[in-house]
């Protein structure tokens, strides 16, 4: 995977919780880390640190909130906002 | 009516042979009158209370839905929060000094001091708001609310039903089925024997511990501290296995209230494993609004802290249990900043230092939960610095302490080998999974020690009054 490519992202994005924070069973990309109990706090910094790592951008901690942490593909689509526009 | 006695043992038995025996469609309109009727039976004002909870919350979940405007979703929920929590609060206030939190008894009918549970049903019907505004599906009907928000056998100490694991179940109840009504079976029983085998055969040593002047020794505090959290935790899983047993005989399927907690690595995972509805009631509406507050990373260790905080004021509204949820709070949020600082530095234990390393982390885990249910035991702060300092000083043997660890290990070890034995096999509720054989032999087993151990005349329920 070439980090920072928005189609590679998501399946990273994706493997990085079902293989990392999900401890058991699966879960869609649409389906709510919160509800589903899928993933926790310590999870969703655990994300944040996965995020910055692989994509190289600074997550500020006013930014993480249960609506842009929602989801796999809420992540997705925040992470597509913090990154620079494709030249 | 206490849930162990010939009384409720009948009245079950009564509700559960009309249950499977007129029209489905009127099983709900039975339920309903079952449950009111119990709780009349406990003290008939409290209906009116009940009643008008329920009610009030069905409204104002008619008006959070997902058809509402945002101004129009946002008053149902102030009115909810205001009207459940006054309610609550007010309840409490009165309560204190009314009864006090080292006894093991519901105050009776005739102060109505604090209603029995009160909290179980005003959290109900809160959440079921609150889901309903977050895109849960309402009740279809007042009826079948009133089931949700007061079914009886999840009346007096929850588990607390949420809407949208409880409400398809009973829209429409379900037909009998032969499995679900086996494992209630399974459940009743096990709970049955948490209760008045373990919890209340434990009693006497806490007791010994708590209510005398202090202990002959520190092994003798130690121990009382250890009786008291099994005490406690067989009391409460027992009873929630009995709730959740009965109803499965009855075809609902309540929440798990009890995840072998006693078997975490750190207090964070004790916090999802103990007193499950709760801990998730409180991480859904107290713990996830301070994770969205516009706020840096330092919120992930002020969330906890708050959160269990507010769960110690709602045991009591004084500074013991302030500090109780405070002491939970802050091993939650240490807990964090660990598993944070071992990640940043990408740390991970290696050889034998990682086998050795889950048994150290539960080993402290349950030092740390049962050094905070001593705030949770005892009169007063003072007596609960003094059996502290108690307990971690040089452990002396002395009669009394032989006596309570004699007690302590045949009470307390078949329900550690029976939580073990089920962890080896995947987890809570997995002894239904032995052979038959092995099966048949742990039930006449734990049939002779109910039989020459049980304490029928049990006393009530620990949470059951909160």
């Amino acid at each position: 995977m070439e980090p920072g490519k928005p189609m590679d992202a998501k399946a990273a994005i994706r493997e990085f919780v079902l293989t990392k924070l999900v401890a058991e069973g699966t879960l869609r990309d649409d389906e709510s880390f919160w509800e589903t109990r899928a993933v926790d706090s310590l999870g969703i910094v655990r994300l944040i640190h996965f995020l910055e790592k692989t994509f190289a951008i600074k997550v500020p901690g006013r930014d993480v909130t249960t609506q842009t942490f929602s989801s796999i593909d809420g992540v997705h689509a925040y992470l597509l906002s913090r990154l620079p526009p494709p030249t | 009516m206490k849930i162990v006695s010939p009384e409720f043992l009948a009245f079950f038995l009564l509700v559960l042979g009309l249950n499977w025996s007129i029209p489905r469609s009127w099983r709900t309109g039975l339920l309903v009158l079952a449950s009111y009727a119990f709780y009349a039976l406990w003290d008939w004002r409290c209906v009116f209370l009940l009643f008008g909870l329920s009610a009030a919350s069905y409204l104002l979940g008619k008006s959070a839905g997902p058809s509402a405007t945002p101004t129009r979703r946002r008053l149902a929920i102030s009115a909810a929060v205001a009207l459940h929590v006054g309610v609550l609060a007010w309840f409490k206030f009165r309560a204190l000094g009314a009864d006090s939190v080292d006894v093991l008894r519901v105050p009776g009918p005739a102060g109505l001091a604090l209603p029995l549970g009160l909290s179980y049903y005003t959290f109900s019907c809160l959440g079921y708001v609150l889901d309903v505004a977050r895109g849960a599906p309402p009740a279809e009907g007042l009826l079948t609310y009133c089931l949700f928000a007061g079914f009886f056998v999840q009346l007096t100490a929850g588990p607390i039903g949420r809407a949208r694991a409880l409400l398809p179940q009973l829209q429409p109840l379900r037909p009998f089925d032969r499995a679900r009504f086996y494992e209630g079976c399974h459940l009743i029983y096990w709970g049955l024997f948490q209760k008045v085998f373990v919890a209340d055969n434990l009693s006497p040593i806490v007791v010994a511990v708590f209510d005398a002047s202090s202990a002959d020794s520190g092994l003798s505090a130690l121990l009382g501290i250890y009786a008291f959290t099994f005490q406690l935790y067989g009391d409460f899983a027992g009873y929630s296995n009995i709730a959740r047993g009965m109803g499965k005989c009855l075809g609902i399927d309540l929440a798990e209230n009890f995840r072998l907690p006693f078997f975490a690595q750190d207090t964070q995972e004790h916090w999802k494993r103990w007193h499950v509805s709760l801990s998730e009631w409180f991480a859904d509406f107290v713990y996830r609004p301070i994770v969205d507050l516009p706020l840096g990373y330092w919120k992930f260790f002020a969330a906890p802290l708050l959160t269990l905080l507010v769960m110690g004021l709602w045991h009591k509204f004084t500074p013991q249990m302030a500090l109780l949820g405070l002491n939970y709070g802050f091993w939650i949020a240490l807990t964090i900043y660990v598993k944070l600082w071992a990640l940043r530095r990408d740390y991970e234990p290696t050889g034998l230092f990682a086998k050795v390393l889950p048994w150290l982390n539960r080993f402290v885990t349950l030092h740390l939960v049962c050094g905070g249910f001593i705030l949770l035991r005892s009169h007063s702060l003072s007596q609960a610095a003094a059996l502290l300092s108690q307990a971690v000083s040089w452990p002396r043997p002395t009669p009394q302490a032989f006596d309570l660890a004699g007690r302590l290990l045949f009470f307390g070890l078949p329900l550690a080998a029976a939580e073990a034995l089920e962890f080896r096999m995947g987890g809570a509720g997995s002894l239904q999974r032995l052979k038959p054989a092995a099966r048949v032999s742990l039930y006449a087993g734990m049939f002779l020690l109910l039989l020459k151990y049980g304490q029928f005349d049990s006393e009530s329920f620990f949470y059951s009054k909160f």
